[in-house]
């Protein structure tokens, strides 16, 4: 390939912009492979039967007319499959249905055949016979006392964090910090509102699709887009009853994850068929099937009372979460936990009290969608804010500026904040949109406004492991666990090796997202690759240089110290003439001692501590990094019709260090735009626990003519716990887009809405209401 | 997805006999964006499609110079269509409601005929077409026959085609001379969606500046696409004062019988229609005064 | 979540012009181009996202216009000219888009990929520097859920200064 870039061998490749030089050229020609794309001999196609009913009992489940069908070579149901539990947080939930269904899309049977026609002909010759059982479809109806039941026993599951559970409740969490009453009795104004959000579809292009194989032994490899191999191989190990070494988790190309590719779906399904057929096996899934099983963002519902004085200090938040998770805990209890946290973070609220409540629905499972529970916890937070400073007359800027955590404050559990550069974001971006000046109003009869929302986030930490194998000619090849899903994780692991010894970006070349061959790494989750795996990369490469350096020092007789390794050269520092190519140096040293240079690195992020008397049954309380942003935005409403039009997007983040700013740019703009979405049309409508917009039509993600100019700036306040100073930037971009984007309604029309999405009918009600 | 057997004759006659005999279990298939989206989501489709790949000219634009009214043959794409200089020129609100469809890559597949024959409530050429008083030609086994567009739907998804007939050429009035057409549509998403409110219209003005002839018609706002004639007729020998266009605007969204669905509440969509209807009326007048 | 029917009649040849290269494939009647490229040709290069002409990234050239892939029947292009993503790049030399959409980082994930350039390669075949409105419009039809579709108009823009691609894909 013709890279883009001139060499940077010679200048620093930190901080460079650098374009898509690692997946790039495959993904142009067509020749990626993406997970329905890997080519298997005598592959058959696998399809899933999948439940019709959100609630209901398997009376029986009848195959013997599907296996009979010619082409059928492998049917099964929770027979085939070992007697195991598995779940993110709490083990509820089974690979496919036993017993029970309780969302419309569980798995209840799969078939593999030797094509598709032959497969979902199958499917159609399996008989259920389904005993429909009450449901519940929102948490009021689950929270009441006879409510039916999703999971009989539900307290009775293993989980990995001990949570408050109680009939459809599978997590009740609590944070307390001070006496919300004392600080209501200093507030000069009170007030309490509802916040609402929908269900919100990750959005992907690329149905999830994974194919399967066994060898000769019965070791199994699977080929999935996923985000998280380890995660994914783990789970397979868990759930089929295999031990590690036997299973192989190839990552393939990941058309989009968000969070929607961690958890096993059909996976383990697909790997079912394969041992039983002894053949590959592919499934993909329709889109319609994805819309209806591949997870979803949490529906929530926050009610949030605040007060503040009449100097613009806040003094207390008192809070409800209610976190709509669907049929299994999923990620409810992270999400819930999460938003609580945010809500009481990115300002100094010294009284607080929340209450989170994930409950189970008979609905398809929630997962983490790009910042779970973010947006959900902006919106209440950030509206809050601009309300209370409305009343208090004060521009809401000011009081965001007064009331904004520095470094060293804490979170409300009492985990510590480190390099905190809200304030930064604040003044940059109103620099930058010039909060100032008043906005123009149109002659046109519609309604300009602007608006402002600040966000917090926190990334995770987990494991990360890297090798650098520095080959005879000096060039690098980088072996990580970490894939590729497009946010550019190569091209940093890329710059962070040629920067540590010295090459182009030219000269290496990263191995990814395969347990077999790659080190340990928990995966594309929760915007940690760059620091956490950047972190192990950084040290993997130090440990090579090291090595290189050893060498070198011997053969020129000088002290380590000296040298140094820059432009493809070992340097002795003041004397140019010694220089050597470091060609020469590797080829001596893999002939030394037999085998190539090898550096290693691990990392796991220090988790700050906490204060374990501020909350309960709660599952994140500490995090091991956060960082902050602040976005602006003008909108123009047309108070007939309820359209707004986005005249203006500044989006302010600190993302520590800037490795590649091509690709924080990007994300921002992924991110914010992804927002924008979840802002004014997307969500998953339910009936009676059906989906009634399986599909990009009724579900609407923003094209190209809807998406603004998302005007980036990038502020590095490092932090000193990781590599460069790098915080993650995939998620943080996400919270604050909505809750300014409503400020921004209300300041243009005086609407305030506290409901997503700001759907043009949705804004037109509120101008209405407005009116009269 | 529905497995079905592909005939492309290359006669429109053999086209028509094919339909004859298989009586009812086939469909013609233009550039299939209903068709194949029907079979894969909803698992419902034919038993046989006929193509008229082979069959020429069943995609001509012209202007009938006897009657100086434009004729489209069905199978023209909606892509042909907003950039025939000629539609462009003397078919403006068509035009717009063709560019509206989907995106190119859908609209280079999609027909007018499709458009119509698949009778959505939302199809978005139909209003402008009802707004200029199109007629559609059906060919059968006995020869063709012309209806008035408003006499082509019958329901969702129901027209007046029979099994063995197709679809051949759509005619409708054409723009100039003191004549403009113009198509607004209301959606969730602000520009790629499906109409929630579509609106149509086409104004004849005499050389005083009153109306001489008037088309208005509107698109979702009932089970066919609805012409609001009562509503027209009210500028009939008018000016285009602000007040008469508030006046034909309440009397559309009085005509208009919307319903409340995933997309949209009924009380929204007659408000919309309102809305759209003074939008669209006040353009025009901008337009002829130019 | 229907299944099919069980009715499957039979699959007949087809000539197809696939990437400048004549051939006959065998389709089935009720198939799809895309299911014909993907599963008969094994050009896996071209995507299946949504399958209901809803998200582009199935888009190929028919006679250099872009349609969506999987909503068009196979047999309605016999003898038809498709160029797919896998037919731009002409002896490993990729089109002045594929290096912009490399260096312009307008690919993330990739999976819109091979449909943007499609469509924006049909635009830059009519127009030799077209607005962003143009641009916008053009790949209005293609969903990306990675970028904001910022830096994939910059790369068509970038492109489109470098004169247009090699006109012979898009007759
Ligand atoms: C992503 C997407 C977005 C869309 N957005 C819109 C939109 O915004 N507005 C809108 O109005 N539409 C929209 N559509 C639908 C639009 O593409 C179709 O209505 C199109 O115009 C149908 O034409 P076709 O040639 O593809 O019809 P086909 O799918 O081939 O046929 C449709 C129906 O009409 C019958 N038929 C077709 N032609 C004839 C004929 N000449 N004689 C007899 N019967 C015939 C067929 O048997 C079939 O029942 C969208 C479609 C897609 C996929
Ligand atoms: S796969 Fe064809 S448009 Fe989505
Ligand atoms: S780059 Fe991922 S969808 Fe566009």
């Amino acid at each position: 390939m013709e890279s883009a870039i001139e060499s940077s061998a010679q200048k620093g490749v930190i901080g460079s912009r650098v374009g898509r030089l690692t997946d790039g050229y495959e993904k142009v020609t067509g020749v990626a492979r993406y997970g329905a794309d890997i080519e298997h001999a005598n592959c058959l196609a696998g399809m899933v039967l999948r439940s019709e009913h959100p609630h209901a009992r398997l009376r029986s489940i009848d195959t013997r007319r599907a296996e009979a069908l010619p082409g059928v070579k492998a049917v099964i149901t929770a027979a085939d499959a070992p007697q195991v539990l598995h779940g993110f947080t709490v083990h509820d939930q089974t690979i496919i249905a036993r017993e029970r269904v309780r969302y419309v899309g569980e798995p209840v049977a799969a078939v593999a055949a030797v094509d598709k026609a032959t497969a979902s002909e199958a499917l159609r010759l399996i008989r259920v016979e389904y005993e429909p059982l009450p449901a519940v479809f929102t948490p009021h109806d689950a929270l009441r006392s006879d409510a039916p039941l999703l999971h009989p026993n539900f307290a009775a599951y293993e989980s990995k964090v001990p949570l408050n559970r109680y009939g459809n409740v599978c997590c009740h969490a609590k944070i307390t910090n001070g006496e919300v009453a004392r600080g209501f009795d200093r507030s000069a104004v009170i007030i309490e509102n509802t916040f609402k959000t929908p269900h919100v579809h990750f959005g992907y292009i690329e149905p999830h699709a994974v194919s399967a194989a066994v060898d000769g032994r019965g070791f199994l490899t699977v080929w999935t887009s996923t985000q998280a191999p380890f995660v994914a191989r783990a789970a397979l190990s868990h759930t089929l009853k295999l031990p590690m070494h036997q299973v192989r988790v190839i990552g393939t190309a990941i058309g989009g994850g968000f969070g929607g590719k961690v958890e096993l779906l059909d996976e383990p399904l697909a790997a079912l068929l394969a041992i039983k057929a002894r053949r590959a096996v592919r499934i993909e899934m329709s889109m319609l099937e994805d819309f209806h099983v591949a997870q979803a963002r949490h529906a929530s519902e926050i009610t949030l009372k605040a007060g503040i004085s009449s100097d613009g200090m806040l003094q207390a938040f008192e809070g409800t979460v209610i976190m709509d998770t669907g049929a299994y805990a999923g990620f409810g209890p992270h999400t819930t936990s999460q938003a609580m946290v945010l809500l009481g973070s990115p300002y100094r609220v010294p009284h607080l009290r929340f209450e989170g409540f994930a409950v189970l629905t008979n609905k398809l499972n929630c997962g983490a969608l790009r910042a779970p529970g973010g947006p959900q916890a902006a919106l209440a937070c950030e509206s809050t804010i601009d309300m209370l400073a409305e009343k208090i007359g004060m521009d809401p800027f000011e009081v965001r500026l007064k009331n904004a955590k520095r470094s060293g404050d804490t979170t409300p559990t009492g985990c510590e904040l480190r390099a905190v550069a809200l304030e930064q974001t604040l003044r940059a971006a109103a620099e930058r949109f010039d909060w100032r000046r008043a906005v123009q109003r149109p002659s046109n009869g519609k309604l300009r406004g602007k608006g402002m929302a600040c966000g917090i986030w926190g990334g995770s930490g987990y494991g990360a492991g890297a090798t650098v194998r520095v080959n005879e000619d000096g060039t690098a090849t980088v072996f990580t666990g970490a894939v590729e899903t497009g946010a550019g994780s190569t091209i940093v692991a890329t710059q962070i090796v040629a920067e540590e010894l010295g090459l182009g970006v030219e000269d290496v070349h990263v191995v990814c997202g395969d347990t077999e061959s790659t080190p340990f790494d928990m995966g594309a989750i929760g915007s940690r690759t760059t620091v956490s795996t950047g972190q192990a990369l950084r040290q993997a490469a130090v440990d090579a240089k090291r090595k290189i350096l050893q060498e070198a020092a011997e053969q020129l007789e000088t002290r380590l110290d000296d040298l140094e390794l820059r432009g493809r050269q070992v340097l002795v520092k003041g004397v140019p003439s010694r220089a050597v190519p470091l060609r020469e140096i590797t080829t001596t040293l893999t002939m030394k001692h037999g085998g190539p240079v090898m550096g290693l690195g691990a990392c796991v992020m220090e988790l700050p501590g906490f204060d374990a008397a501020t909350y309960e049954s709660h599952t994140l309380p500490s995090k091991p990094w956060f960082t902050f942003g602040t976005q602006m935005v003008e909108v123009e409403v047309d108070p007939a019709s309820g359209d707004v039009e986005i005249i203006r997007f500044v989006a302010a983040h600190d993302v520590g260090r800037a490795i590649n700013p091509v690709g924080i740019e990007g994300q921002i703009h992924g991110a914010v735009t992804l927002a924008l979405g979840q802002a004014f049309s997307e969500q998953l409508v339910f009936q009676q626990g059906r989906l009634m917009n399986p599909n990009f039509l009724d579900y609407r993600m923003p094209t190209a003519l809807e998406t603004p100019h998302i005007e980036t700036i990038i502020i590095e306040a490092a932090d000193e716990e990781s590599a460069y100073g790098v915080k993650g930037v995939g998620e943080p971009p996400v919270p604050p887009v909505i809750p300014a984007i409503a400020n921004a309604i209300y300041n243009a029309t005086g609407a305030r809405i506290l409901e997503l999405p700001l759907s043009p009918e949705r804004v037109w009600l509120a101008l209405q209401k407005v009116a009269r | 997805m529905i497995a079905f057997d592909y005939h492309a004759p290359e006669s429109l006659q053999e086209a028509v006999r094919l339909l004859d005999q298989f009586a009812g279990t086939a469909r013609v298939v233009a550039g299939g964006t209903d068709l194949m989206v029907t079979c894969r989501l909803r698992g419902l489709g034919p038993q046989h499609v006929i193509s008229l790949r082979r069959v020429e000219n069943l995609d001509v634009v012209r202007r009938d110079e006897a009657t100086g009214r434009v004729r489209i043959g069905a199978f023209a794409t909606l892509r042909q269509i907003e950039r025939s200089p000629l539609l462009r020129e003397r078919c403006a609100g068509l035009v717009e409601a063709a560019h509206k469809v989907g995106s190119i890559p859908v609209r280079n597949l999609a027909t007018i005929g499709g458009n119509l024959c698949n009778a959505s409530p939302s199809a978005e050429t139909a209003p402008p077409l009802l707004a200029a008083a199109a007629t559609v030609t059906l060919t059968g086994p006995g020869g063709q026959r012309a209806i008035p567009l408003e006499q082509f739907f019958l329901g969702p998804g129901k027209t007046a085609l029979q099994p063995n007939e197709v679809l051949t050429e759509v005619s409708l009035l054409a723009d100039g001379a003191g004549a403009a057409s113009m198509y607004e549509r209301q959606c969730i998403r602000r520009f790629k969606d499906i109409a929630l409110v579509g609106v149509g219209a086409r104004l004849a003005l005499d050389g005083a500046g009153r109306c001489q002839a008037v088309g208005l018609a509107l698109g979702a706002v009932a089970p066919t696409p609805l012409p609001v004639p009562a509503a027209a007729d009210l500028l009939l020998g008018q000016q285009l004062s602000d007040a008469r266009i508030a006046e034909v605007a309440a009397a559309a969204r009085a005509a208009a019988k919307p319903i409340t669905d995933i997309r949209a509440s009924a009380e929204y969509r007659s408000a919309m229609v309102e809305v759209l209807t003074i939008r669209v009326l006040r353009a025009l007048r901008e337009a002829l005064r130019n | 979540m229907s299944q099919g029917t069980s009715l499957r009649p039979a699959r007949r040849l087809a000539r197809l012009t696939v990437n400048r290269e004549t051939q006959e494939v065998l389709v089935a009647p009720s198939e799809s181009l895309l299911e014909t490229l993907r599963d008969g040709l094994r050009l896996t290069g071209t995507k299946r996202g949504c399958d209901t002409g809803d998200c582009g990234a199935c888009t190929v050239l028919v006679d250099g216009a872009p349609v969506v892939s999987c909503l068009a029947l196979s047999l309605n292009l016999e003898g038809r000219s498709i160029t797919t993503v896998e037919g731009l790049a002409q002896n490993g030399r990729l089109t002045p888009l594929q290096q912009a959409f490399i260096d312009s980082g307008a690919v993330q994930c990739g999976f819109c990929t091979p449909g943007m350039l499609m469509s924006a390669t049909a635009l830059l075949a009519e127009e030799r520097s077209p607005s962003e409105a143009a641009i916008r419009d053009a790949i209005a039809g293609n969903l990306c859920r990675c970028t904001g579709y910022i830096k994939i108009v910059e790369a068509i823009q970038a492109a489109a200064h470098q004169g247009a691609p090699n006109a012979s894909l898009v007759s």
